[in-house]
């Protein structure tokens, strides 16, 4: 076997192209948008100070301390660069391929180990007013539990990616998510060697039942493939916020439309862009984001208490949600079918720039909702005007930059 | 009578150092099952894509019913409908929906659009998957949505390409059945294929391409007579091989 073809040198080998292949992009992403990356971090250290020293009464700092740990713990990423010509050119050799995938589990060990500890350092002084005592000593015990959690974690992804049935693998990563929420909440809510036992004993149980779980013996290489893929693809969508990119389409879901669209939209060519765009929306992960975001934006809304801070995440979640959607315009930009139709240049960009402005209003509205709910009870105040005026003030303005920001104009 | 397509002089291709196409000229008039044949790389879906306007000539001129695309675009491209040789679908609409794209693309009313897609859904047997989206289609599958596409709409030319490849024996001869029936109705067929047995029982004419270049054009008995004195009963299979090593020779 020649030594490219190796396994750990292979490894090593497709992860040196891959930053290769990204580095111009972050490069460019880093001039064009770390101001705002810089911005957003000093608003959210300023906010969590705020947090920290004048809490809201009964904040549940254990509660979101757990929150917060959540993702580095649970999202658990395995980079292996395995791509489909490797079902032709690796497979033969699966056996040797054991070292390779180990190693691409430890590498993928180290480096959300070191993220989960940056994040544990961040939540520390959340911990820290949860219980008041807690020193070095809990810090450092804490941080060697959750890193062994971690390593539990990775092993319930790997089940998870050798499971072939969907539906099993779909109720093991909503287990995977509950149990790393619930260890990390015993953890920091409990009583040090309390929280510790409880914490191991759940995750022994666990790890018992997940080798209950049937699996695929040998490699799971589509699972892995597509787990590749979906990586490369956040990887290339996150780019894609700040320079333009090559995406990687991803698997759309089917969820079901609107019943008769194409009706509703009058069967004419003038909204044959719109029909497509709106089911392109719908089923690719774009939905799912947007969502997300709408959800998470309206609870932190909710949640702020109101004053200026509830303006100030309804601001940053509506430009959160405007630079995700405009992700939609990118897609099928380079499709024939754009060149093939019989329908007017421009109607593909005029009909996107539409559906971007109009998801972006409903998500506006829903956004306001909380917004609304603080500007009744009163608590909104931080100027002049009356707290009803100025919520019915944020959304008109917000939705007038919205209009300006998706430049709405005409096909030629 | 004006032909439907009129390619006159056509020299293109990606490139302009380098064309792929040279002096091509041909017509395919209305009613007519017209064959384009030719080795791999050949230039026939170079030709395809010159004649689709996704493709600017170097030189020459392509007109669809007297227009050029510049003249009137939409007039154009409304003429003629295409099936690629690699189905070219957007993953997230579900089999249905592609077809309800086409219809308001090429302007099809909902009552047209209704009376065309259940029959049409039936003769490719694909009424089970009406609702699944296309990434979810088989190769076969994906090469049917394109077919009922084109034929949803009803142009007056049907520009096809490899149409038969990763369809099922059923599929390949609904789509027979239904070139037959369009070219009775007036529509005009330019149809790319490797499979020259097919091709010989339906088309009217032939142009045989090779290294870009109109090698011999006609119908069955002027290749033959174009192929020479031996080839007076043979198949276009046999007729071909003698213009292919014929123009390698020359």
């Amino acid at each position: 076997m020649s030594a490219e073809r190796r396994p750990d040198p292979l490894l090593r080998e497709r992860a040196r192209r891959f930053v290769q292949e990204i580095r111009p992009y972050v490069f460019y992403a880093v001039q064009s948008g770390g101001m705002a990356l810089i911005l957003l971090l000093l608003i959210g250290m300023f906010l969590y100070d705020r947090l920290l020293t004048s809490p809201p009464p009964g904040f549940p700092f254990a509660l979101a301390a757990s929150l917060a740990l959540l993702p580095a713990l649970a999202l658990g990423s395995i980079r292996t660069y395995l791509r489909e010509a490797d079902q032709m050119y690796l497979l033969p050799m699966e056996g040797e391929l054991q070292s390779y995938l180990r190693k691409a589990i430890s590498r993928a060990y180290i480096r959300q180990a070191i993220a989960l500890a940056a994040v544990w350092l961040a939540v520390w002084p959340m911990v820290r007013t949860a219980h008041e005592h807690a020193g070095w000593r809990e810090f450092a015990v804490l941080l060697i539990v959750l890193l062994m959690l971690k390593r539990v974690q990775l092993h319930a992804r790997w089940t998870e990616l050798s499971q072939p049935e969907a539906r099993i693998r779909r109720w093991l990563t909503a287990f995977r998510w509950l149990a790393a929420w619930a260890s990390a909440f015993l953890l920091v809510s409990l009583p040090l060697w309390t929280g510790v036992l409880a914490a191991a004993a759940g995750t022994a149980v666990y790890v018992l039942l997940l080798r209950l779980v049937p699996g695929l013996k040998g490699v799971p290489w589509l699972a892995l493939i597509a787990e590749e893929r979906r990586q490369q693809r956040a990887m290339f969508r996150f780019l894609n916020l700040f320079v333009d990119v090559p995406s990687i389409q991803g698997r759309p879901r089917a969820r079901p439309a609107p019943p008769q669209l194409a009706a509703r939209l009058g069967f004419r060519p003038q909204r044959a862009y719109m029909f497509l765009y709106a089911l392109i929306w719908l089923r690719s992960e774009s939905f799912g984001i947007t969502i997300r975001l709408t959800l998470l934006g309206a609870l932190a809304v909710a949640v702020s208490g109101g004053s200026y801070l509830a303006p100030l995440l309804y601001a940053i979640f509506a430009v959160l949600i405007a630079v995700q959607i405009k992700e939609l315009q990118r897609a099928y930009r380079d499709c024939d079918w754009t060149h093939i139709y019989p329908l007017p240049t421009g109607l593909r960009e005029a009909s996107v720039r539409l559906v971007r402005f109009a998801l972006h209003a409903a998500a506006l509205v829903l956004l306001a909702v909380p917004l609304a709910w603080h500007a009744v009870r009163g608590a909104l105040w931080i100027g002049p005007l009356p707290d009803s005026l100025l919520a019915a003030a944020i959304v008109i303005f917000g939705a007038a930059l919205s209009y300006l920001y998706h430049r709405l104009k005409r096909a030629s | 009578m004006q032909p439907l397509l009129s390619v006159t002089g056509l020299t293109g291709g990606y490139s302009r150092q380098r064309p792929v196409l040279h002096d091509l000229t041909f017509q395919v008039g209305h009613g007519e099952m017209v064959g384009l044949i030719g080795l791999n790389g050949a230039g026939k879906s170079t030709t395809i894509k010159h004649v689709l306007g996704l493709l600017q000539p170097h030189r020459g001129e392509i007109t669809l019913n007297g227009r050029t695309l510049d003249e009137d675009a939409a007039a154009y491209r409304r003429t003629y409908a295409y099936v690629p040789e690699s189905p070219l679908l957007y993953e997230e609409l579900t089999v249905k929906e592609h077809l309800e794209l086409a219809a308001m693309a090429y302007g099809l009313s909902e009552e047209q659009f209704g009376q065309r897609y259940g029959s049409l859904l039936e003769q490719f047997r694909m009424e089970p998957y009406a609702g699944r989206l296309a990434a979810h289609l088989s190769k076969g599958m994906k090469q049917k949505v394109m077919i009922m596409s084109a034929f949803l709409v009803q142009p007056a030319l049907y520009i096809i390409d490899e149409p038969f490849l990763g369809l099922d024996p059923l599929g390949i001869r609904a789509l027979l059945e239904l070139m037959v029936q369009v070219q009775r109705e007036g529509a005009a067929i330019l149809l790319s294929s490797h499979i020259l047995s097919t091709i010989e029982k339906y088309g009217n004419r032939f142009i045989v391409l090779h290294q870009g270049k109109v090698l011999a054009e006609g119908n069955m008995a002027r290749l033959r007579e174009i192929a020479g004195p031996e080839a007076a009963a043979e198949s276009l299979d046999d007729v071909f091989f003698r213009l292919i090593l014929r123009g390698e020779q020359q």
